[in-house]
């Protein structure tokens, strides 16, 4: 340190020669190029719950679907009075109360089966016709999802070429468009569906209908305000200039941009439609026997709850699971789409 | 803000006429008449109940009639209960909803704002996890599904609370669980989520290197800043309770007006059906504005402009 630094003298020889910097192993990639899908894809698969829930959704769905070979509503609807409001009974399960055929009369256990031909048993027991529990609750959740996926899709389409249309226009049509959506939404949905409900024929397609009605302006709202924003994309720009048509540019450019914002809106509305099926066919103005969904069971097994508990509980925990398996998959979707977004 | 208030006035009154002139003609629309199976009905008996109910001017004076008594809220005379005017028949049942709508708001926002800051301030523990499954299943299980089992295990096995009815105030206990249960699973995640973004931002570093205890630092600068934005949140709950009611009033036997909604429905009431509809309708459009207003002034940041 007390050297000065006039001192210092240098040379040629103080400097050490390095050879040419390998570059290339600077800039180099180690990790393989990820698209956004496959992104995506990873986030999503480090979430357990939502893997978890999208097993169980495809297991549901196979079962529901793949039942329609064996469950059709010509045989649910027959009824074998002799077997009514059995319980639950599985083979080599005798010694577990609940699942043995036997019934809580009383207080005491006793064996509902007694008057049933051995070798004769139901996984969930019957209804009060003698229905097949397990059968109805199968065929129940098919009708459920069906209601579901069809208004989901149908709320799809319309908020989807509604919300298109207002952002992608602007001006005049797109201040009509939303004040037609503000007076729209400040209408509870409850009264929308209940009003189409009674002019149209209470069944399954007037239900899908009234969904698809009274929910597709969340959907608008945010496609609008998405492709607000993507239309001043240069790429948007560039494929205007080129003389590309308004319809190709919102098929080919918009819709993959806005496919994130689709896919997690029409996972949350999945569980609305869900929800308001049950709840419609409950109060029963929704479907009605003969026809069969989770809310026709629920209802069904409300009226003897008290004594048959198992016909309102198995139903409800299979609308239970398939709401929670909705919820967990659609905030699965969302973290994975919009890593940065609000968790 | 006087400007926006108009506008906003102007839109309200314009939802209710078309809500009260699509509502009307759907129900002209409608098939059948009120006294459709009553098949021993002769010709002028029917004329008689036609003029009782004026329904043998034509459409358009029916309508303006129509609109006019809505305008002051008189909605016609119900069909199912005669001589009952459905703006009696309804305000005789708007007490128990509001109570009960109230009661669940109240409950499920506290609630859900305990919870909600609870796991905010654990975030990452097994506290955070333990209200993350909560607010799920809060989200997913079904009110009706929840009610029935609160009746018959707290009600009938248990024999905590009255199994159904109104008016003690112990009678209100379980429907208001049972209701409060989807505002507290919306709430609790909500304010989890706005929690965790508030206590990582500038102020609280502020606060927290002014020395302010951790106490301190939640309940003065995070957990209030957080509260704000839940007004926005209060339109979609008076919706999801007036769902709700619908279904919870009918399990409990509470005479409110979602269970008469439903008994109308089931009767082809249409007289009745649009009113409890209109009125539906208005307590959502006040709401919406109301708390649009409030959200203003406890938020100076946010302007009423467009």
């Amino acid at each position: 340190m007390d050297q000065d630094a006039s001192n210092v003298k240098i040379t040629p020889e103080s400097f050490e020669h390095v050879e040419k910097g390998d570059t290339q192993s600077a800039e180099h990639i180690s990790g393989p190029s990820l698209s956004f899908m496959q992104n995506v894809w990873i986030r999503f698969k480090s979430n357990k719950a939502a893997m978890i829930s999208a097993v169980i959704i495809i297991v549901m769905v196979v079962i529901a679907f793949g039942s329609s070979f064996w469950i059709n509503n010509s045989s649910l609807v027959k009824s074998a009075p002799q077997y009514a409001n059995l319980p639950a009974k599985w083979k080599g399960f005798d010694w577990l109360n609940g699942l043995n055929g036997k019934i809580k009369q009383n207080g005491v256990w006793t064996d509902a089966y007694a008057s049933v031909p051995a070798g004769k048993y139901f996984v969930a027991g019957t209804d009060y016709l003698g229905r097949s529990l397990a059968q109805r609750i199968i065929y129940g959740t098919k009708i459920s999802l069906i209601v579901a996926v069809v208004a989901a899709f149908f709320d799809l389409a319309i908020g989807v070429a509604y919300g298109i249309i207002s952002g992608w226009k602007g001006g005049m049509t797109d201040n009509i468009m939303q004040r037609i959506i503000e007076i729209i939404s400040s209408v509870p949905t409850l009264v929308i569906v209940v009003l189409m409900l009674v002019v149209l024929k209470p069944g399954i397609t007037s239900i899908i209908l009234a969904l698809a009605i009274s929910s597709w302006t969340t959907m608008a709202r945010q496609i609008r305000a998405e492709t607000l924003s993507l239309k001043n994309e240069e790429y948007i720009l560039a494929a205007r200039s080129l003389g590309e048509s308004t319809f190709k540019i919102a098929t080919k450019h918009l819709i993959p941009n806005l496919s994130s914002i689709i896919i997690i809106q029409t996972m949350y509305t999945i569980p609305s439609a869900i929800f308001f099926e049950a709840f419609l066919s409950f109060i029963g103005i929704g479907i009605s026997a003969p026809e069969t969904s989770l809310g026709v069971l629920l209802n069904e097994g409300q009226k003897n709850f008290q004594f048959l508990p198992y016909q309102m509980w198995y139903p409800a925990a299979v609308l239970c699971v398939l709401m929670i398996a909705f919820n967990l998959l659609g905030d699965g979707l969302r973290d994975a789409f919009d890593p940065k977004g609000q968790r | 803000m006087a400007k926006y208030l108009l506008k906003r006035i102007f839109y309200m009154i314009l939802t209710l006429f078309l809500v009260a002139t699509i509502t009307f003609f759907l129900m002209k629309m409608m098939p059948g008449s009120p006294y459709a199976n009553e098949a021993k009905m002769t010709a002028t008996q029917k004329a008689i109940m036609n003029k009782q109910y004026g329904l043998d001017k034509p459409v358009i004076e029916q309508y303006i009639t129509y609109l006019a008594g809505a305008a002051h809220g008189d909605f016609g005379i119900s069909f199912q209960y005669s001589n009952q005017p459905v703006s009696s028949l309804i305000g005789a049942r708007l007490g128990a909803s509001a109570q009960l709508g109230l009661q669940a708001l109240v409950v499920g926002i506290i609630l859900g704002i305990i919870i909600g800051s609870i796991a905010a301030v654990n975030q990452g523990t097994w506290i955070d996890s333990t209200a993350t499954i909560v607010s799920i299943i809060g989200k997913s299980v079904p009110n009706f599904v929840l009610a029935v089992l609160l009746q018959y295990y707290i009600g009938l096995k248990l024999g905590w609370f009255p199994i159904a009815g109104w008016g003690e105030a112990a009678q209100t206990i379980m429907p208001t669980i049972a209701l409060s249960v989807g505002p507290l699973a919306e709430t609790a995640r909500f304010i989890r989520t706005e929690m965790v973004d508030t206590l990582s931002s500038d102020y609280v570093e502020l606060g927290k290197a002014k020395g302010l205890s951790r106490i301190e630092v939640i309940r003065k600068h995070t957990l209030r800043n957080s509260m704000i934005p839940l007004v926005t949140l209060i339109g979609p709950y008076a919706v999801a309770l007036m769902t709700g009611s619908m279904v919870i009033e009918n399990i409990f036997n509470i005479p409110g007006i979602g269970e008469q909604f439903t008994k109308s429905i089931l009767t082809n009431d249409y007289p009745t059906i649009m009113g409890v509809s209109m009125v539906y309708c208005f307590g959502l459009v006040v709401i919406l504005l109301l708390t649009d207003i409030v959200y203003s002034l406890i938020d100076p940041r946010i302007r009423l402009t467009d």
